[in-house]
Formats: structure tokens, sequence, C-alpha cells
């Protein structure tokens, strides 16, 4: 690439600062460096840092990622994608074997038991109902209500992710953000453990 | 062209020669495109584990490249190497819309800085709410420690060093999200303005933009301090 006409030296003597980096990002040829040493030694000093930037940061991602830890993602990756390929198996719930019907015999005391209790319980239900019914109603609904928004609400999250980012929403259009804020600041974050990674 | 291809050789594309020219850009095919072109009719055909086997090869040649920009993007060992998972796994799953006339290397890195930021959005709304392990980065500077020859500088150095390299991460870490990113594909991956525009979907003079005041404020930040080299 051929260095644009304007990265010349402004004042007639030397490149400013901006002006050697703007030589150096469009990686071009730039006359004046040929032609002025100090501004070249300025521009060689530049590029130098810039290197040892890079083979430094290049350098610490290397020690970090080593052969043997490539090694074991390049396993990783390759045992995802066979999984793509496998999905996983269901496991039927286990029935009863065939041929071999459960046989529950009840003692003639048991079968009065187990009615009295189940008459006791519908006695008591049409009692409780009858007593107060609107009560009863007034009790139920919400309830019934609550659980339904609760169970769409619980349905919609999906991961913990998905729970951060309902809250956050929550904190910034709710009308009691203040309130919230407030509480928020009061409380110590849980802290949590990672779990250990295999190097 | 490469920033700074004056003053140093430009990266080597480990292209099939000449005779194989792209079509946009006439730029020489690199391997991966051509390995991945194979996979994808692989994958079209039905064989599946001929495709994994020969996209095995394709993470075997691109995957530190693609660790070293992840770590450098999310600066923890655990979550740029899941980053680096999930984009091999991604870029094989719909391998069917991979456009061969593009490169190969320039689309992984575009699943993969999109996972990267998916991550970076994640963690910030996690720390809302909880307050990360003490060690989680204390086992990756062990890591790094660990493989620093310490025989070849004094303790002096080594320590100015590691202080310099602090500073640059510190300085690296503050720049506005859009020139980091530039930064990081630029100068420390190594790609070309004209594939870090095609990555992250800017042209390539606001790439060069970018990377100016990446590059200035780096230089302004290190500028009278003294570092080890």
């Amino acid at each position: 690439m051929r260095s644009e006409p304007r990265i010349a030296p402004i004042s007639g003597t030397h490149l400013s600062d901006d002006q050697l980096m703007e030589t150096y990002v469009l990686a071009g040829e730039n006359r004046h460096l040929a032609l002025c040493r100090p501004c070249k030694t300025r521009f060689d000093d530049l590029v130098r840092v810039l290197e040892h930037v890079r083979e430094d940061a290049v350098r610490e991602a290397d020690q970090v990622f080593t052969a043997e830890r490539l090694h074991h993602q390049r396993d990783r990756i390759v045992r995802r994608l066979e999984r793509q390929g496998h999905p996983a198996d269901v496991v039927p719930f286990p029935t009863r074997a065939s041929g071999h019907p459960v046989v529950r015999v009840l003692g003639p005391a048991r079968r009065w038991v187990a009615a009295a209790a189940a008459a006791g319980m519908a006695a008591g239900l049409f009692l409780g109902f009858a007593v107060d019914r609107r009560t009863h109603y007034a009790a139920i609904v919400p309830a019934l209500q609550t659980a339904a928004t609760a169970a769409a609400w619980q349905a919609a999250i999906a991961t913990d992710d998905q729970f951060f980012r309902e809250i956050d929403a929550a904190l910034m259009g709710s009308s009691r953000a203040v309130e919230l804020r407030a509480i928020d600041a009061m409380t110590t974050p849980v802290e949590i453990r990672e779990a250990s990674y295999p190097r | 062209m490469t920033a700074g291809s004056s003053a140093r050789p430009a990266p080597a594309a480990e292209g099939i020669g000449e005779s194989s020219l792209a079509a946009v850009g006439a730029r020489p095919v690199a391997i991966e495109t051509t390995l991945a072109a194979q996979v994808q009719d692989l994958v079209a055909a039905g064989n599946a584990q001929a495709a994994r086997d020969l996209f095995a090869q394709i993470v075997t040649r691109q995957q530190r490249r693609a660790s070293r920009i992840a770590w450098h993007y999310l600066r923890d060992a655990a979550d740029a190497d899941e980053a680096v998972q999930d984009a091999f796994v991604k870029a094989y799953t719909h391998i069917a819309s991979f456009q061969r006339n593009l490169s190969f290397e320039v689309w992984l890195t575009r699943i993969l800085i999109n996972g990267c930021l998916d991550r970076q959005k994640a963690r910030t709304r996690r720390s809302r709410w909880m307050m990360p392990a003490a060690d989680a980065g204390r086992r990756d500077q062990d890591a790094i420690e660990r493989a620093t020859r310490p025989g070849d500088r004094s303790p002096e150095d080594l320590l100015m060093a590691r202080e310099w390299r602090d500073q640059v991460t510190a300085v690296v870490k503050r720049l506005p999200g859009r020139q980091r990113t530039v930064f990081l594909l630029c100068h420390y991956a190594d790609h070309s303005t004209r594939d870090v525009a095609e990555m992250i979907g800017l042209t390539e003079s606001t790439v060069r933009v970018h990377l100016f005041r990446a590059i200035r404020k780096l230089r302004t930040a290190m500028e009278g301090r003294h570092h080890a080299i």
C-alpha cells in the first residue's frame, strides 16, 4: 500500500507521533522516513514496542493454552460433535412385567378404614366449602392466579442467565426500583465457587 | 495489508498456490477453507463420520489461534476454552451455511467473537448478583508463572516484565468495545484490517481508525513507563 500523501511533516521538519502511528496502521511506505533518520528511529522504536506487546500477548496466551490443554480441548470438541449425531438415549420408565399382575388383597378392616378416611375427607371439604363459600373462593382464586403466573414465569426462565436478565429488567423497569436498589446495596453478594477445571 | 507490515513481514497465508484464487479479493485460498468446503460436501452426502474426522483437522490447525483470541478477550482460561469449543461446534453445526468464497478463518473468528461477547455480557450480569471465588483468576496466573522460565532473567527483570504486562493488559481492558476488539484481532491475532472488517462488519477504514486510536491510547499510557524488553 502506498503511503498517504498527507503523512508528511506539517512544519517541514519531523513527523508527529500521530503521523508515525498512522504510518504503522496503514502499513505503508513513508518517503519521509527514508530521508529523516530521527523520524525513522522514532518509528522503529514505536514498531519495536508494539511488536513486543504483541509477542508478549501471544506468549502469555500460549502459557495458558499449552499443548496438553489444546489436546484436551480438541478431544472435547470431537466428543461434542459425536454426541450431536447420537441423541441421548431415553430410558423408559420401569413398568410392571406382563403376566404378573399385582393383586392387592385388603382385609375387611383395611377396606373399612380406607372408606372411612375417604368419607371424612369428603365431608370436611364439603363442610368447609359450605360454611364460607365466598371466603374460600376469595382465597383460592388469587392463589391459583399467582400459581399460574409463577408457573408461567418459571417456565420462561430456562437458564441462570435468563434469570439474571429478568432481574435486571425488573430492576430497571420497576416503579419500586429505588427500594430494590437499596436492598441490593445492603445485600452481600453470594460467593460462588467455580467447579475445578482440568488443566 | 496487515498493519505495520512495512516494519515486519506480513503473516504468511497458508495458501495452496496462486492458481487457486478466491473469487473475492484475489486472495490465495487457505487450506482451512478448502477443508471446510470438503466437510460441507461430506455432511451434505450424509457421511457424518468422515466429515467429523476432516473437521477435526481444521480444529487442530485453528484452535491455537482461536484460543489466543478468546483468552485475550475473556481473560479467563475456562471461559475462553468453552468459548472456543462452542465456536467450533457451532461452525460444524452450521457448516451448510458457510460460503466458500469467504475465508473459513474469518467466518470462524466471527462466530468466536460473537460467542465471546455473549459470555462477557453474561459475566457482567452475573457479577451484579454474585461474587466470583477469589481464586478464579489465580489459577490462570499460576499457570503463566509456572510456564515462565526464571532461569533466563533476574528476579527484578521478571518482576518488571510482569508489571509491564499487567499495565498493558489494564490499558487494553479499558479500551472501548470496538477498539478493543479491533486491537485484539489486528495486533494480537495478526489479522489484516481487511479481514477484521469482514469479521466484525465494519468498513476497513473504520477498522483502521479504531486501531489507530487503540494504539495511541496504549502508547500514551505506556510512555514514561519502564519495562523489561
